[in-house]
């Protein structure tokens, strides 16, 4: 099974927010109370209950304005650090065939490592349930072979769903095309940890910074350190003391106490 | 149980022993999701989305009479699957907890308004609307037969797919009604 994928490709984006609603009615969100800011914006950043949101930057382009849309979500990064930072087995999991990165709000307990190690600050904490809540690619509809909600909504086809080396394959012939109007395009996303890359991805029209995107996500390397060195190596401690002990245990034999009364006390 | 200083290290050991081993095994955890549908076994009842004159195709998964989902038609040779913000918040239309299940009622000469159930406002529509009808009917202007009831005029809810337009506009003509409008164009 090849790995899943979502390609958004901004410059066809028209802002009609159909994904967010699409996501919303699929998972069977609430809505969020929000307030007028200026913006089209519907809400400032993604929230618990909020896994898509589109973002709304309106700047001077070429003599007249240019509207700068994002639909973002969830990158479902190959791995993930959140998946890693998860203390909990089948909380935060990462599928080992599609790729993509979905939290079991049943058994996550909270604690909010996600939150902090993600460089996107996507898994959003919900203090009422006490769980964490972010995209789930459609997990249950991508096992049934259906596309992904926001993807099957989207008017404009600026969210492709698909196998990702054909999408991989199309975002570069997108971003050629792009570069003609906007000399800036790039694709955001798969070069990410040094390659290992994201399994959504984007065509930008400018620098990632422009929306708000980290240029260069990375993992906090206390996070690896932890998780790939002490981590382990703890294990084999505890592990390597308990056969040592073994090993003195056959080798010499039994503590040799000597009983004195208060039952306690090397002689 | 008689817990001396030894049992309690020897105790201590195993059970650090045993977390040390779990935590070695360095296997990635997989999703183990539910794997089914939430409209698994629900009826997919092809329709029209409501709003505009697009008339993007939507499927409606009903299960036990009741709507469970609703989504893009890909079949639909206009929209394939797709729908506007609008289009995909049509499920919230009927499953809603704001949804009105009563009618406000203020009769003739009234200052005061009465909560009437729905089945009371469609009986007294109808019993209104014949005697409207009635009443109005003209059958010949100048000689010419016209057929037509100027007493009545019908506007179309914006909420209404195609179907129940093509069954109002029908109800409407064969009543004679002449000023028939939809909603969305007002």
């Amino acid at each position: 099974m090849p790995k899943l994928a979502m390609f958004v490709d901004v410059t066809k984006c028209v802002g009609c927010r159909a994904c967010t609603v699409a996501c919303k009615q699929w998972n069977k969100l609430p809505m969020d109370k929000t307030h007028f800011t200026g913006s089209y914006q519907n809400l400032p950043d993604l929230t618990p209950t909020t896994y898509r949101l589109v973002t709304f930057k309106e700047e001077p382009f070429g003599g007249s304005v240019s509207w700068h849309l994002l639909s973002h979500s969830c990158f479902h990064c190959n791995d993930a650090p959140c998946v890693k930072a998860c203390p909990v087995p089948g909380a935060m999991t990462q599928s080992a065939d599609k790729g993509y990165v979905a939290v079991d709000r049943k058994k996550c307990i909270g604690c909010k490592y996600c939150v902090t190690a993600c460089p996107w600050g996507i898994p959003k904490y919900e203090s009422k349930s006490e769980v964490v809540a972010k995209c789930t690619f459609c997990a249950e509809r991508v096992e049934n072979n259906l596309t992904t909600a926001c993807a099957k909504s989207c008017p404009t086809g600026a969210i492709a769903f698909g196998d990702r080396d054909g999408l991989l394959a199309a975002a570069k012939k997108r971003v050629e095309a792009s570069k003609k109007i906007f000399p800036k395009a790039q694709i955001y996303g798969p070069g990410a940890y040094g390659g290992k890359g994201t399994n959504v991805f984007y065509l930008l029209k400018e620098e990632p910074s422009f929306y708000g995107l980290p240029p260069e996500p990375v993992a906090s390397a206390a996070l690896g350190l932890w998780k790939d060195v002490l981590r382990p190596l703890t294990g084999w401690g505890i592990g390597a003391t308990v056969i040592g002990a073994l090993i003195h245990y056959l080798a010499k034999g039994p503590a040799d106490y000597e009983e004195k009364g208060e039952g306690h006390g090397r002689s | 149980m008689d817990v001396s200083r030894r049992n309690f290290l020897k105790l201590a050991g195993a059970v650090s022993a045993g977390s040390a081993l779990g935590g070695l095994s360095m296997a990635r955890p997989i999703h183990a999701y539910a794997k089914d549908l939430p409209t698994k076994g629900a009826k997919e009842v092809p329709t029209l989305c409501p709003y505009c004159a697009v008339g993007c195709g939507q499927i409606a998964h009903v299960r036990d009479g009741k709507l469970v989902n609703l989504e893009g038609d890909a079949s639909h040779p206009i929209s394939r699957g797709r729908l506007c913000s609008k289009g995909a918040a049509t499920y919230q239309m009927t499953v809603n907890d704001r949804r009105l299940t009563k009618v406000l009622y203020r009769a003739p000469g009234a200052s005061e308004w009465q909560e009437k159930p729905y089945d009371w406002a469609l009986q007294e529509v109808a019993k209104r609307f014949k005697a409207t009808r009635d009443a109005t009917f003209v059958e010949k202007d100048g000689g010419a037969l016209v057929n037509r009831c100027d007493g009545i005029a019908w506007i179309g809810s914006a909420c209404t797919d195609n179907e129940e337009c093509y069954l109002f506009a029908k109800l409407a003509r064969s009543a004679g009604i002449v000023s028939l409008e939809h909603q969305a164009r007002l």
